[in-house]
């Protein structure tokens, strides 16, 4: 019996190896490597890792029943997170670009400076495969934290989610009717002309590229999400994307209340406990709901949805 | 057996949530060690060391059960069971620590008696043999029945007459067969005394069913 469990450290050293990519010019192959900075849009042709696969027993036994309904169970006797995420972590610079398991590269951005691109983490329920994926973030924060890579407002924190047996279609009208809680969080966003098209969610709105959230073949990015500046910011946003997931797929027909209530402690620990400001949010949520489902513009969001 | 369980399943997180000023100071962790420390070098006084470092344990895990420790946790990004938390912070075992934590519930009265009751018997002093002790005293009745002045002697006659009862019990009728069987339908045990009797709580079904599997074992 395993006892150790899935080793994400193992699984990107082994993925780190004879890494190359053609160049878009001259079409001869280059090598490449995890820890430099590459051109826009190269970590992907360069491959990101999936970890979604190969957790172990002993990852998920501390998991709750509700969490487990999430865990695929494989016939190797390995288990495979239904969810899966990805994160951008834009940032004006990032001075110590280094290997680490969260980090599948590191590419230039345009409207920002530089990026770091993470794997495909599985987006899970407590317990211990969450505290791995946790301490990898933790092992990231020299490029996650601003006091050490630094973020102005230019910056953004795209998030990709996926789900197993979803299409991109699907799971952005899953998601739908429980956005609102997102767009009260990063409600100054949608100023921003390179996240605030369709933010009434149309799922068969033209596939521009500068959506709130975007609808690709197999999953959705949430380009709304602020910049990263910390790295339990980073870890809070990780939570509350899973109850989104969980509670969308899994509860279709669940009340927005009862997602609020499931998400209220994540918005507290993002706040410091400031009850006053999770008050806001829940009513900023409620808004922002009625505008995404029925057009509403109630006051309080006038200023944000043009 | 030893123990002390490996912490090399400790994640660079959990380290550095172990390192805490405040978690090591509300969970004990200095003073843990420092008995553990105690434990591996000192002789013959290890009883008294495993029952300071069975208090210690008791705060802790009042703290670890605290709403305030969940909080800290889940704002650290960790989340812990009991026994995880025990084997990562302290490298006690589980299982030591469940006997320890329940030797520190018992009154104090009942550790000065036990104490004696061993010197007076010249038996060792052990954490299990304390729970052991502890376990056949119900505290309540005797201190209604002697009141606090004759209390510790209570206790030892009380656990003499136990002991007794328990000799007498198994000298009177001798057991000439038993067999015993963990099945998903619940345990099963039987047993023939000398004379011939079966006692058990099972039907025949289920010793039926024990047999078979015994047999099955056999060449």
């Amino acid at each position: 019996m395993n006892n150790i469990g899935i080793n994400f450290s193992q699984i990107f050293a082994a993925n780190c190896e004879d890494l190359t990519i053609s160049d878009r010019w001259s079409g001869e192959r280059r090598i490449v490597t995890r820890h430099t900075l590459l051109r826009y849009h190269d970590v992907g042709r360069m491959g990101v890792i999936d970890y979604t696969k190969g957790a172990k027993q002993i990852d998920v036994k501390t998991m709750s029943k509700a969490d487990k309904v999430n865990i695929i169970a494989s016939q190797n006797g390995e288990f495979e997170a239904r969810f899966g995420i990805g994160f951008e972590v834009e940032k004006n610079r990032i001075p110590n670009k280094f290997a680490t398991p969260l980090i599948a590269g590191y590419e230039s951005d345009s409207s920002c400076g530089e990026e770091a691109v993470t794997n495909i983490i599985p987006l899970v329920g407590k317990g211990t495969l969450r505290n791995k994926v946790n301490n990898m973030m933790f092992e990231a924060r020299e490029v996650i934290e601003d006091r050490y890579s630094p973020s102005n407002y230019s910056c953004g924190g795209h998030i990709t989610l996926s789900c197993k047996g979803l299409s991109g279609e699907e799971l952005f009208n899953a998601v739908k009717p429980f956005m609102g809680v997102v767009y009260a969080l990063f409600r100054k966003r949608l100023l921003n002309t390179y996240c605030n098209r369709n933010a009434r969610l149309e799922s068969n709105y033209d596939n521009s590229r500068y959506c709130t959230v975007l609808q690709k073949s197999n999953v959705i990015e949430i380009r709304l999400v602020s910049k990263f500046e910390t790295t339990k910011q980073l870890m809070r946003r990780y939570e509350l994307m899973y109850e989104l997931l969980n509670f969308a797929v899994n509860n279709p027909n669940g009340k927005f209340s009862s997602f609020i209530k499931r998400v209220k402690p994540i918005i507290s620990r993002m706040y410091g406990g400031d009850q006053a400001k999770v008050k806001e949010i829940v009513s900023l949520s409620k808004s922002f709901n009625k505008y995404i489902t029925n057009g509403v513009i109630s006051d309080n969001i006038a200023e944000y949805v043009s | 057996m030893s123990n002390i369980v490996t912490t090399t399943g400790v994640l660079p997180i959990e380290a550095n949530f172990l390192t805490r000023t405040d978690v090591r100071s509300n969970a004990r962790l200095n003073e843990i060690h420092e008995c553990s420390e105690d434990l591996r070098t000192s002789e013959g006084v290890k009883y008294s060391i495993s029952l300071r470092m069975a208090a210690h344990l008791t705060k802790s895990n009042e703290w670890f059960k605290s709403d305030s420790a969940k909080e800290l946790m889940a704002e650290e990004g960790i989340q812990w069971s009991k026994k995880e938390f025990v084997e990562k912070s302290t490298g006690i075992s589980y299982t030591w620590f469940c006997k320890l934590v329940k030797a520190a519930k018992w009154d104090e009265v009942i550790r000065d008696a036990y104490r004696r009751y061993n010197e007076e018997h010249n038996g060792t002093l052990s954490i299990e043999g304390l729970n052991k002790f502890a376990s056949s005293v119900n505290l309540e009745e005797l201190l209604a029945a002697s009141g606090d002045e004759g209390l510790e002697d209570a206790i030892i006659e009380a656990v003499l007459l136990e002991e007794e009862s328990e000799v007498a019990e198994s000298n009177s009728i001798e057991t000439v067969f038993t067999i015993s069987f963990k099945c998903e339908s619940g345990n099963v045990a039987a047993r023939i005394d000398e004379h011939g009797n079966l006692i058990t709580t099972n039907s025949d079904a289920q010793i039926l069913d024990a047999i078979a599997f015994l047999r099955s074992k056999l060449s």
